[in-house]
């Protein structure tokens, strides 16, 4: 391209009356070769609308991003989470109380063995009482 | 529309999309955030894209829109559209410094353009759509995109010559 071509087309540039296909030759001209020390500064113009025209977005588009709440699923779920839970309640409970009434159980156990072995010692001594009553007897029914 | 027949009809312009965010907000997080946002809105009116004649500049449209509802509840709160103004420049100033000083040079300039001199730099010269496109975009009508655009790179050239003269100096 003659460099007074180029010059024409770069006034008519800037007066914003290129045509795309003109403005694509500028550029072309700008961004590919060695241009005179007067026109420079143009080439930084360019080289940058070529630099910014490359940028890319780097993030991937999400398109399902929002999650939609399944109302149905979540009322069934709720149901089982209630029956479940009033089951497992109502199953503790029975455990306590069972563990309950397996200490009373035991508690009474113990207060009647408790109660028998002293009652089994009474009797032992009781026994031994009639055995010193027998001897007793056996003398004074002699010495009568 | 299934899935991929959506995909194939948006995807190849998401990165138009992704660089017109950018240039509106400037932070790159939030460009990707609007990306994604825009594509959300398309998807949940997916049966309705058929009847737009053209859908890349609907969408355009859209995240035009959206982008400057984000702006607008920014400056609603106006510390944290000073503080993030700030540290999204800077983040992005340090990137083009490491690419390429005249990028940088270059950048400095467009940012200082008004919002619609910006949108218009960006809509013609970066992603080249003709001028009937771009009012569609911007609901701006065409000869009024002609002269906005015309004042745009008229101050680019000027500031350009300015800044280049100074280095030659």
């Amino acid at each position: 391209m003659e460099l007074n071509n180029i010059e024409k087309l770069l006034d008519k540039y800037f007066e914003g009356a290129t045509s795309l296909n003109e403005e694509a030759i500028i550029r072309q001209y700008f961004t590919t070769q060695k241009v005179p020390a007067h026109l420079e500064a143009y080439q930084d113009l360019f080289g940058y609308y070529a630099f910014k025209n490359a940028e890319e977005s780097n993030k991937p588009i999400v398109l399902n991003k929002k999650f939609k709440v399944p109302y149905k699923w979540l009322s069934i779920a709720a149901m089982f989470v209630v029956v479940l839970g009033s089951y497992l309640y109502k199953n503790q409970v029975d455990k306590t109380k069972q563990a309950q009434l397996l200490k009373d159980y035991q508690t009474t156990q113990q207060a009647l063995e408790l109660i028998s072995n002293n009652l089994n010692k009474s009797t032992f001594a009781f026994a031994q009482l009639q055995e010193f009553e027998n001897t007793t007897n056996k003398i004074f029914k002699e010495n009568e | 529309m299934h899935q991929e027949a959506f995909l194939q009809l948006v995807m190849p312009f998401k990165n138009k999309v992704y660089r017109l965010a950018k240039r509106m907000l400037i932070s790159n997080d939030e460009a990707e955030d609007a990306t994604q946002e825009l594509y959300l809105k398309l998807w949940n009116q997916k049966e309705k894209l058929i009847q737009y004649q053209n859908v890349e500049a609907y969408a355009m449209t859209m995240i035009k829109n959206y982008c400057l509802d984000q702006l607008k509840s920014k400056r609603a709160d106006n510390l944290t559209l000073v503080y993030s103004n700030y540290t999204a420049s800077d983040a992005s100033l340090e990137k083009t410094i490491e690419l390429q000083d005249s990028i940088d040079k270059v950048h400095q300039i467009i940012e200082g353009l008004t919002a619609q001199q910006k949108l218009m730099i960006q809509l013609r010269d970066i992603e080249q759509y003709e001028f009937e496109e771009i009012a569609e975009i911007t609901g701006v009508k065409e000869a009024a995109v002609r002269v906005a655009l015309s004042r745009a790179r008229q101050i680019v050239r000027e500031q350009l010559i300015k800044k280049h003269q100074y280095g030659i100096k």
